[in-house]
């Protein structure tokens, strides 16, 4: 007797037909809210949540290529600065940005506009942010992204926040404004995020809202 | 040890309606598979709702998948199953018809049952009834309520309408 499998996600003919079968076959009326437990599958994409977080922590920023130089009152400013990496677990990343600002009162402090970080998380699944405005300290390796930041995944998840400060040593992501989370199968919103351990904990706080989208069952994830 | 039988129905079958969770926390801990919903946990899906302090959802990452192990290493949003959900510091189900209560409540996946324990009540309209534990088949909606010493059993004659 197979064990009951989660028909949701399953897409193989048998496995509709089979429930083709079971539908007609249960007469009884299922109780509509204790049936959709079986359905509170997309949260197993909850997985992703934590992928997204964990893995858009970069490392270690190597600066490679920078673009036209030029020094200006303030300090050193690079334009179109890009540079290219491994994680210490060999997954390539990308960081560029219209523009980075070394300061000389603070050469530790690179001020970044417009950064784009691409990581790649998987063969087929890749992760960029982006965002306005960006802080780096490269001696005590955090990241502050502000005015806007925009994270997706090539499956089609998206995360929008406000700002979020990343720090590389303890690989943890914080941030303590409104976070929205979007797929084709769930809607996650909550006042606050507080990734640590480099994504093996997510947590959301504040009015957390998860919405299950139901509707036809779509693809696998 | 007593029985009750009865249906846990009046939720209609099919629904493409949308679940919402909403609570004051969530905690997602991916490694061990965990999706921890804490504080006033509310899960509403049409007229159905259930109130709970603390619902974790367990599901099977692919790593703990040892069996046959998956041909190509799927992406991160690869099919995870949830194999069990437990409702923890009181437990409220509420449908159109029925209502029922329990300090802790499981669904496991697997097996496709729905378990409430500890001083559980199931009412329709003014007909209560009181037992240790509520087993409710999620597929046919059958329902029992068991009890150590005697299921306590008030039906107030025709005041639910027979549906």
């Amino acid at each position: 007797m197979t064990t009951t499998d989660m028909r949701f996600l399953e897409h193989d003919a048998d496995a509709e037909a089979e429930d083709r079968i079971r539908a007609r076959a249960s007469a009884r009326r299922h109780t509509r809210f204790v049936k959709t437990l079986r359905v509170l599958l997309p949260l197993g994409g909850m997985a992703i949540v934590a992928l997204i977080f964990g893995t858009a922590i970069v490392k270690s920023f190597l600066p490679v290529g920078v673009g036209t130089l030029n020094v200006t009152s303030e300090g050193l400013e690079m334009n179109d600065p890009n540079l290219a990496g491994r994680l210490n677990d060999g997954r390539a990343y990308k960081v560029s940005a219209a523009r980075a600002m070394q300061s000389f009162s603070d050469t530790s402090r690179i001020t970044l506009t417009d950064l784009v970080a691409t990581l790649k998380a998987s063969e087929d699944q890749d992760i960029t942010v982006n965002s306005r405005g960006g802080l780096f300290d490269t001696d005590d390796e955090w990241l502050t992204l502000s005015d806007g930041i925009v994270l997706t995944t090539t499956d089609g998840y998206r995360a929008d926040l406000s700002s979020a400060r990343l720090d590389f040593r303890n690989g943890s992501m914080v941030s303590d404004e409104p976070v929205a989370i979007g797929s084709e199968k769930f809607d996650l919103t909550a006042n606050s995020l507080d990734v640590q351990e480099e994504g093996k904990v997510v947590r959301f706080v504040g009015d957390v809202h998860l919405t299950l989208h139901r509707g036809p069952e779509t693809s696998s994830q | 040890q007593s029985t009750f039988e009865t249906g846990f129905g009046g939720l209609g079958g099919e629904s493409d309606e949308p679940i919402e969770i909403e609570s004051d926390e969530l905690e997602v801990r991916d490694q061990e598979g965990l999706a921890i919903f804490i504080g006033n946990v509310v899960v509403v899906q049409g007229e159905s709702r259930m109130k709970t302090a603390q619902l974790t959802v367990h599901y099977d990452t692919e790593n703990q998948e040892t069996e046959d192990a998956a041909p190509a290493a799927q992406g991160p949003g690869g099919s995870q199953q949830i194999s069990k959900l437990v409702a923890t510091g009181g437990v409220v189900v509420t449908t159109k018809e029925q209502t029922a209560t329990g300090n802790t409540g499981t669904v496991d996946m697997k097996t496709n049952m729905l378990e409430l324990d500890g001083d559980v009540t199931l009412t329709q309209g003014q007909n209560v009834v009181n037992g240790n534990k509520l087993i409710v088949n999620l597929d046919t909606g059958h329902a029992r309520v068991l009890s150590d010493s005697r299921v306590r059993v008030l039906l107030v004659p025709n005041s639910a309408n027979q549906n």
